[in-house]
């Protein structure tokens, strides 16, 4: 082994931990911050669960991924498999928008009341009956 | 099949007897796939499903976009590489409970035949379930293994040590009647 090379070998060193660090990092990186991204849509309730029972490929390509802020009257709020979830009104009985909400607005859901407005922030996934929305956070209530 | 689901659903919930219909808005499944490379574990809690008390039907409709991963980057592997979840976004299950009786109030042991969709794939699966009743409310719980090949979900060659051949899922459901 020359000398050049050895000393090449020890040069590159330090670029191959710091390249193998950026892939551990990026490997390792939890999911996005909902209250760090941007808004992408604002909306009411009624109308995302309408645009979606209207014509839900086209609501898929407008709502889907995108960081949405809904506003809308508490239909209900529940606490299945220790995740507490807002429910607010659609444009009907049967079709709701279900925030699954994040741990860190778990204590100030709790003391939401069904019938109050609020504006929560999340990730909209899709539509079953109702509007999925996952990570979402309480903008105000 | 898509549309025989869909049609289940506008029915449960528009049918005048909707008395015999329960309804589980936030049932959960999860799946975990075990290597020696790496572990895998993504839960949904955001599963929809109706049955029939009438005739045990039950149907099953979730979103593969709603599977909740400990890793961004395994999310988007799992979105975009195996599940493509922009071109079939849904799983999707119509069965029966065999025997199903919805009288009883001590837990039953009984078995789901149906036919799941997943990933553009229809299979016929029989699952082992656990029913439980607590006054009008029901909940359905068990596991059962998908083959990932099963599906026609490709992994790159590279990537193959790190997923199991053989998945199992986990689910709780927690049904009330749906007019609640």
């Amino acid at each position: 082994m020359t000398r050049k090379f050895k000393i090449a070998i020890i040069g590159l060193l330090p670029l191959l931990v710091y390249c193998c660090f950026l892939c551990l990092e990026y490997y390792n990186k939890p999911p996005r911050d909902t209250a760090t991204i941007e808004t992408d849509v604002k909306i009411s309730s009624d109308k995302l669960a309408k645009s979606f029972s209207a014509n839900e490929i086209k609501a898929n390509t407008d709502f889907v991924e995108k960081t949405i802020e809904v506003v809308g009257s508490i239909k209900k709020i529940t606490n299945v498999n220790n995740r507490y979830t807002v429910l607010l009104q659609g444009q009907n009985d049967a079709s709701h928008v279900i925030c699954d909400v994040l741990p860190s607005s778990m204590e100030k859901v709790k003391e939401l009341k069904r019938g109050q407005t609020v504006r929560l922030k999340g990730i909209c996934k899709g539509y079953l009956l109702d509007v999925i929305m996952l990570n979402c956070i309480l903008i105000n209530g | 099949m898509h549309k025989i689901i869909t049609l289940f659903f506008i029915f449960a919930f528009f049918s005048g007897f909707s008395q015999d219909k329960i309804i589980a808005r936030q049932g959960q499944v999860s799946f975990f796939s075990y290597t020696s490379v790496e572990n895998i574990e993504a839960v949904n809690n955001q599963v929809l499903s109706i049955i029939d008390l009438s005739n045990g039907e039950i149907a099953v409709n979730m979103l593969m976009r709603a599977f909740v991963f400990k890793k961004a980057l395994m999310e988007e592997h799992f979105n975009e590489s195996y599940v493509e979840s922009d071109i079939y976004p849904k799983l999707q299950f119509e069965g029966e409970i065999q025997d199903f009786d919805t009288i009883g109030t001590t837990a039953q042991a009984k078995i789901v035949k149906g036919a799941m969709t997943l990933h553009g794939v229809t299979k016929d699966i029989e699952v082992k379930t656990t029913i439980e009743r607590l006054d009008s409310n029901y909940i359905l719980s068990g596991d059962f293994e998908v083959g990932v090949s099963d599906h026609d979900i490709n992994v790159p060659p590279l990537l193959r040590p790190n997923i199991a051949k053989v998945i199992k899922i986990m689910f709780r459901f927690e049904y009330e009647p749906y007019g609640d």
